[in-house]
């Protein structure tokens, strides 16, 4: 941007985009030289460019994925290894004749995580269901070439296999697939997520199916529309895997109101443990709950494993919700937590806010945000790494920031 | 100008200047921080193999060079080793640049 305004258009390439030309430069040359056909030609693109470890295959996959980077060239760093998980954060330039590929290639992969997926077609989801016979995971982010028949097709083959299955942004995933999924793959499911699908209004059918009782994960996240995630629906699907469930996200799901976590509370707890196992909680934009309600919960519900914890613009919530949550057992295991927004807080429950744990604290646009606030938090909180501070205009330059502890969204820290 | 040592695995040590250095947002922090690496004007990246971290002080120095070259300007390639293409790739996400 500073680039920008002094007129400066000449740009030095980044190391990472001379590296990245480097290697698709290299991988077109040997495609061209070799037959295609050639079983060895993926190793030797990697033999080439000075080999990589499969531990770093996922990291390389990240790199390239930041730098919008990942095609059906650079696909072909991945084929051929050992690779039993595998997460492409962008896989937009990556055509269906690609994804093909890694399935045929790849065929070890159990995990499976494709974000992005805009070209993904019901042709190359059928062959990874039929390519990857250790496939027990999939994540899908934007699919939207897949239509109600191939879903269908797909869980009825994964019957049995399928432990998670992570969907968002489709509006071509509608209650018939959900039912397919459910009815298929409902017992052997312990992590499913349904975010933004447009076209699916009938939730009340998951708490009739999932029934594994190592259920681990549910994310239900931004409704199409408000009203079809209500309370029943969030209280019956949690009475059958609330008391094994560690991750639990109702973002965006605005209808709910106290009434679900005061309803669901004794689900959650453990009989075994006596205790709640969740590790993340997240609320966001839960505009219905009452600082009452959420007291209430927090105080039946001892949570002494919950590192990830997002209160995120539930605007109603005031300073006796925060101060139950830093009386519970949560205190003590909290790593990350985000308060954006919580416009109600006054900034008493700072008070006796010490988390030994806590690294990461959103409290972007909150109005009690003072500079004192800032010099307690990280006194208050050792281990505190990162503090965010965006639309807090009481947080002024002067503010005493412990060593160690970033202060990230100061106005007065712009360029 | 003030120089500052990297260090790679196999301890062997490359001097850049501090400007160069601070092209990277990583090794700026590490070096602006009060840890360490700020006292000692030393940065330990002994995960970085010796002859991949000479690649990187060139580039910071390289870029650090013509970092005011105007348009009209010629500038030479910066090149990198096939070989050492796919680590470098690893080690310029990790030092964000």
């Amino acid at each position: 941007a500073a680039d920008l305004l002094d007129r400066k258009t000449r740009r030095i390439s980044t190391l990472q985009d001379i590296c990245i030309s480097q290697i698709s430069a290299n991988i077109l040359r040997l495609q061209q030289s070799t037959d295609s056909k050639d079983d060895s030609i993926s190793s030797q693109i990697r033999n080439t460019l000075g080999g990589i470890s499969t531990q770093n295959m996922n990291k390389l996959a990240r790199t390239l994925s930041k730098n919008r980077a990942l095609n059906d060239h650079t696909l072909q760093l991945f084929l051929r290894t050992n690779l039993n998980t595998l997460t492409f954060h962008d896989c937009s330039k990556v055509s269906y004749e690609g994804y093909k590929l890694l399935a045929i290639f790849a065929p070890h992969l159990s995990e499976l995580s494709l974000q992005m997926c805009g070209q993904l077609n019901n042709e190359a989801l059928m062959y990874i269901e039929e390519k990857l016979p250790k496939l027990t995971s999939l994540d899908v982010d934007g699919p939207f070439l897949i239509n109600e028949d191939t879903w269908d097709q797909f869980f009825r083959k994964m019957k049995g296999r399928l432990t998670s299955f992570h969907i968002s942004n489709t509006h071509r995933f509608t209650n018939n697939s959900l039912r397919s999924l459910l009815e298929n793959c409902g017992d052997s499911l312990k992590s499913l997520k349904l975010a933004r699908l447009d076209d699916l209004s009938d939730y009340s059918m998951i708490s009739k199916y999932l029934s594994n009782s190592s259920f681990e994960r549910l994310a239900i996240e931004y409704p199409s529309r408000e009203d079809y995630v209500t309370d029943d629906i969030v209280v019956e699907t949690l009475s059958k895997v609330g008391s094994t469930i560690k991750h639990l996200s109702l973002n965006g799901c605005s209808e709910l109101t106290d009434a679900s976590f005061i309803n669901a509370q004794p689900f959650l707890i453990n009989k075994e443990a006596g205790v709640c196992l969740l590790q993340s909680l997240q609320l966001e934009e839960l505009d219905q709950l009452t600082t009452d309600g959420l007291v209430y919960f927090i105080s039946q519900t001892p949570m002494p494993l919950l590192k990830f914890c997002n209160f995120k613009r539930c605007f109603q919530l005031e300073d006796p919700a925060l101060t139950e949550l830093f009386l519970n057992d949560a205190a003590r295991s909290l790593v990350t937590l985000v308060l954006n927004s919580l416009k109600e807080v006054r900034g008493d429950c700072f008070e006796i806010m010490a988390c030994p744990n806590l690294t990461r604290l959103d409290m972007g646009f909150m109005p009690c945000a003072k500079d004192e606030l800032v010099k307690k938090l990280g006194e208050q909180n050792p281990k505190l790494e990162i503090l965010e501070v965006f639309g807090d205009n009481l947080i002024s330059a002067k503010a005493q920031i412990r060593a160690g502890l970033t202060v990230i969204g100061r106005q007065s820290d712009t360029l | 100008m003030s120089d500052i040592v990297l260090v790679s695995k196999n301890d062997a040590e490359f001097t850049i200047s501090l400007e160069a250095a601070s092209i990277s947002p990583v090794l700026k922090n590490m070096l602006s921080s009060a840890f360490m690496e700020g006292h000692q004007r030393r940065v330990e990246l002994k995960e970085i193999d010796p002859h991949v971290l000479e690649k990187v002080a060139d580039y910071l120095e390289y870029r650090y060079k013509y970092i005011d070259a105007t348009e009209d300007e010629d500038l030479p390639e910066f090149e990198v080793p096939t070989e050492m293409s796919l680590e470098l790739l690893l080690v310029a996400d990790y030092l964000n640049i």
